[in-house]
């Protein structure tokens, strides 16, 4: 009878110790899946603030029709915008380079090196496109496969490629 | 009977103990929980501002033409026009797709306000039709965007 009672005790606290590993382990594979969730977003999170960036350097942009896109290196699409400053013509070159986007600034008509670009922030790849003259459609992707897109209102319009 | 006492005791203490650590793993869990959920709801959020963002400069390119802004947006069958409201379907990671499939529906819609037109951008949840995001804004009517 004493035995009895005695491994009945025993099993109870068995039985409580697991009890006590398997909430644990629950509680922490819960954290990890929501973890791995919430980083999972990260890929959007860039390429809707590189979408906020865009928006932002053409709003900038005085003068909507120095607005184009162009081509760097052999095949980069590259988005230009041009400006003056202090009586110089200059243009600014945005593009993806190296899973970069990378902005460079340039005298106007001068040569640009992908390589020499400022990094702005991971990106897989940017595509530009002006759509009826006064459209700038800008698309997207990062390394998750996560792909997007922006739309941005060339006023006055008149932007080329 | 001192031992049979202390046995018992340390039971308790442990059965104790484990009623305390479960009462915080619950608490835990309903908080990963909200947070998970507030985490989608900040996503979602996130991405119905770019797409309203995208949704307005289109209109005023296109000069209020609700399908050109459809077709600009999406393709033909992720949105819908009628009775002057434009419909444009979203999936989770607001991507235009058909309606069957939308998580949520962009309403656009505008109003003549003097030589303004006035646009209103909307995004709901499909579902429950809870707005998430509203975007109010104006364009020109005459002599350049809007007609």
């Amino acid at each position: 009878m004493r035995d009895k009672k005695h491994h009945i005790d025993i099993i109870f606290i068995i039985v409580l110790i697991g009890l006590f590993a398997l909430s644990s382990t629950g509680l922490a594979l819960l954290g990890v899946n929501i973890y791995k969730n919430t980083g999972a977003d990260s890929g959007s999170h860039n390429q809707n603030t590189a979408a906020l960036y865009f928006a932002q350097k053409v709003r900038q942009c005085e003068d909507k029709s120095q607005i184009r896109t162009a081509v760097v290196g052999s095949e980069t699409p590259a988005l230009v915008i041009g400006e003056t400053s202090g009586g110089q013509k200059l243009e600014t070159w945005f593009y993806v380079h190296d899973n970069n986007l990378k902005e460079v600034t340039v005298k106007k008509g001068s040569a640009v090196d992908p390589q020499y670009g400022q990094t702005v922030m991971e990106m897989s790849s940017a595509d530009f496109e002006i759509v009826d003259g006064n459209l700038l459609q800008i698309t997207m992707s990062s390394g998750e496969d996560v792909h997007s897109s922006v739309n941005l209102y060339l006023m006055g319009g008149h932007g080329y490629e | 009977m001192n031992k049979l006492s202390g046995k018992s005791l340390l039971t308790l203490e442990l059965v104790i103990l484990l009623a305390f650590f479960l009462f915080g793993a619950v608490t835990c869990a309903v908080i990963f929980v909200k947070a998970d959920s507030r985490a989608d709801e900040a996503k979602a959020l996130e991405n119905a501002v770019v797409r309203s963002t995208s949704i307005a400069e289109t209109l005023k390119a296109v000069d209020g033409d609700l399908a050109k802004t459809g077709n600009r947006i999406g393709n033909r069958s992720s949105y819908d026009t009628a009775d002057d409201m434009l419909l444009i379907y979203f999936d989770e990671d607001m991507q235009p797709v058909s309606k069957s499939r939308a998580v949520f529906t962009a309403q656009v819609s505008s109003q003549i306000e003097g030589k303004c037109r006035k646009y209103h951008i909307e995004f709901l949840r499909s579902e429950d039709k809870i707005s998430i995001y509203a975007l109010d804004f104006k364009g020109i009517r005459e002599g350049g965007a809007g007609k």
